[in-house]
């Protein structure tokens, strides 16, 4: 037995075999057509809204975030230094001085 | 100049959704199998549902793409903002916020209110459902905690120089002690 045939071998079996598994929404079969029908039926637009819902959400709660919190003013109270309190990556140095 | 976080917070909280959500897809949908966008419609009994099951996973991965792009986009806006720190901590943190919310808001959503799928379909699936909804929070509470401790610091020292923390090197603030 030959490399080749080891390889191409279970190829061609699979495509001689491929009209079993041509069930894809484009397929021309009898079992594609019951994939487009399942799909496209009467429940294509609720389903779609199903899928769709939470990313709406998603996308209010970023909004949120991004107008809503982590935004610090220098001054808004007093006199509030507008140096960083706790920052990280920072090493503490010229202690005391 | 305004220390603002948000913009920051809010891309990689995108980003964490995105994540998440593809963590949930590949994981969950493909690797292990364990439920697809309607198996509690259309259980995967027969190569049809399967298939339709397939259609309704890959436009849930198409909108989890769009979302990951919005934050990338975000992110990349943010970075150029002189008033935007760059703060690892609260980007980590918001990573993890985002995935949490993404745990929680589907979780609630496709699990318990339209019910149209859930974690683990062939068996009890209220115990999994509610371990999918607990990670949510706790990825919630420590990407908040992580957000609380990053830096306000200044995102461009004067000059329009990046200041030593973005470079790796050591600041220019004194810690207030």
């Amino acid at each position: 037995m030959t490399v080749k045939s080891i390889v191409f071998g279970p190829v061609g079996v699979s495509l001689l075999c491929a009209s079993i598994a041509a069930a894809c929404p484009l397929c021309h079969t009898d079992l594609g057509q019951q994939v487009r029908d399942g799909i496209f039926g009467a429940d294509f637009w609720p389903n779609l809204f199903f899928v769709f819902l939470p990313f709406p959400i998603f996308l209010s709660l970023a909004a949120a975030l991004h107008y809503g919190f982590g935004r610090r003013t220098p001054n808004a109270k007093g006199a509030e230094s507008t140096e960083p309190k706790h920052a990280d990556n920072i090493e503490v140095r010229n202690h005391g001085r | 100049m305004d220390d603002n976080r948000g913009p920051l917070i809010s891309a990689a909280t995108l980003l964490g959704i995105g994540l998440g959500g593809f963590v949930d897809g590949i994981l969950f949908h493909q690797i292990l199998q364990t439920h697809n966008m309607l198996t509690a419609i259309l259980p995967r009994v027969t190569l049809v549902n399967a298939e339709i099951n397939m259609f309704w996973d890959g436009l849930f991965h198409a909108f989890t793409w769009i979302t990951t792009v919005i934050g990338l986009a975000l992110l990349w806006r943010a970075f150029g903002r002189a008033d935007v720190p760059r703060s690892t901590k609260t980007f980590v943190g918001s990573l993890i916020l985002g995935w949490g919310l993404f745990n929680l808001v589907e979780g609630v959503i496709d699990h318990q209110v339209l019910g149209i799928h859930h974690v683990y379909e062939y068996a009890d699936h209220l115990l999994w459902d509610m371990a999918f909804l607990a990670s949510g929070v706790v990825f919630i509470l420590i990407g908040w905690m992580l957000i609380r401790g990053g830096s306000f610091g200044r995102a461009r020292a004067p000059g329009n120089r990046e200041p030593r923390s973005v470079r790796g090197e050591e600041g220019p603030f004194i810690r207030q002690t």
